[in-house]
């Protein structure tokens, strides 16, 4: 019983206080210009965050539908994406030439980075929580 | 009268004695030296293209992928300009005849604020065109911690 309050209590309080931050991160490798992998990232964040917030952009996106703010953002991964270019890109790349053959891979990492979104008539605003 | 002239004087010394030391010349600026001012903003411009994959379900993938390849080879420009590259290289001669010959190029580094400024999409090529301004004081208010 005891055990059932507490997690009950811990539930209320991450909802009250963490459901609006979310962690982001991307990581994509391409070999000769080609995308070979792609790994996107965007998650609650479990543990309350007091920080600083740096707005990274404000884009054209509403949600009438009213879905849950990660289920929504996980669908438009590649609308918001482009605004989280600017943050922090750790870059591996290797371009091996073999006589006639070559081989170029980049990989890009995006560091995962907390976030939140503020919905406003038919616009979102990004901001980055460091 | 007398005692006019003498300040006259006094005031003419004083003035060509000021006046000598301030007509030491400052050293010429060595022009090298003005690309390592603190302020000095410069602008690096690179143009990253991709090319659209084949195997995809929809057109509209491909441009998708290929938009992401773009950036992908914009960024690894601009860390080839910000770092520099590492060359590794080897080269067999046997008989007098090129037997072997490889060349790694890498690069390793932490790009921040890069925008893109123009996109394009033509004959399954993407090309983007990617700027960073960077300058000695924004170096070291992105980099160094």
């Amino acid at each position: 019983m005891a055990r059932t309050f507490c997690l009950l209590i811990l539930g209320v309080t991450q909802a009250l206080f963490c459901s609006d931050i979310f962690w982001f991160s991307y990581k994509i490798v391409t070999v000769n210009s080609l995308v070979i992998y792609e790994q996107k990232n965007i998650a609650s964040a479990m543990i309350p965050y007091e920080g600083k917030a740096q707005t990274l952009c404000t884009i054209e996106l509403s949600n009438p539908k009213n879905l849950p703010k990660e289920q929504f953002l996980q669908k438009h991964f590649d609308t918001i994406l482009p605004c989280f270019y600017q943050l922090s890109a750790h870059l591996l790349s290797w371009d091996d030439q073999y006589l006639k053959h070559g081989k170029d891979q980049v990989e890009i990492v995006i560091e995962p980075v907390r976030f939140t979104v503020d919905f406003k008539d038919e616009f979102a605003t990004i901001n980055a929580i460091r | 009268m007398n005692r006019w002239f003498v300040t006259l004087l006094a005031s003419l010394g004083l003035v060509i004695l000021i006046s000598g030391c301030s007509s030491k010349n400052e050293p010429p600026k060595n022009p090298k030296d003005a690309a390592y001012e603190f302020n000095n903003e410069k602008s690096i411009v690179v143009y990253g293209e991709g090319i659209a994959p084949l195997n995809t379900v929809s057109p509209a993938q491909a441009i998708a992928l290929a938009k992401r390849a773009a950036i992908t080879d914009g960024y690894r420009q601009l860390g080839e300009k910000l770092y520099g590259v590492k060359i590794n290289s080897s080269e067999t001669v046997r008989d007098a005849m090129l037997r072997d010959s490889r060349v790694t190029a890498q690069v390793n580094a932490l790009i921040k604020d890069a925008a893109i400024t123009d996109a394009t999409f033509k004959d399954g090529l993407y090309s983007v065109r990617m700027e960073v301004s960077m300058s000695a004081r924004r170096w070291q208010e992105l980099f160094a911690y």
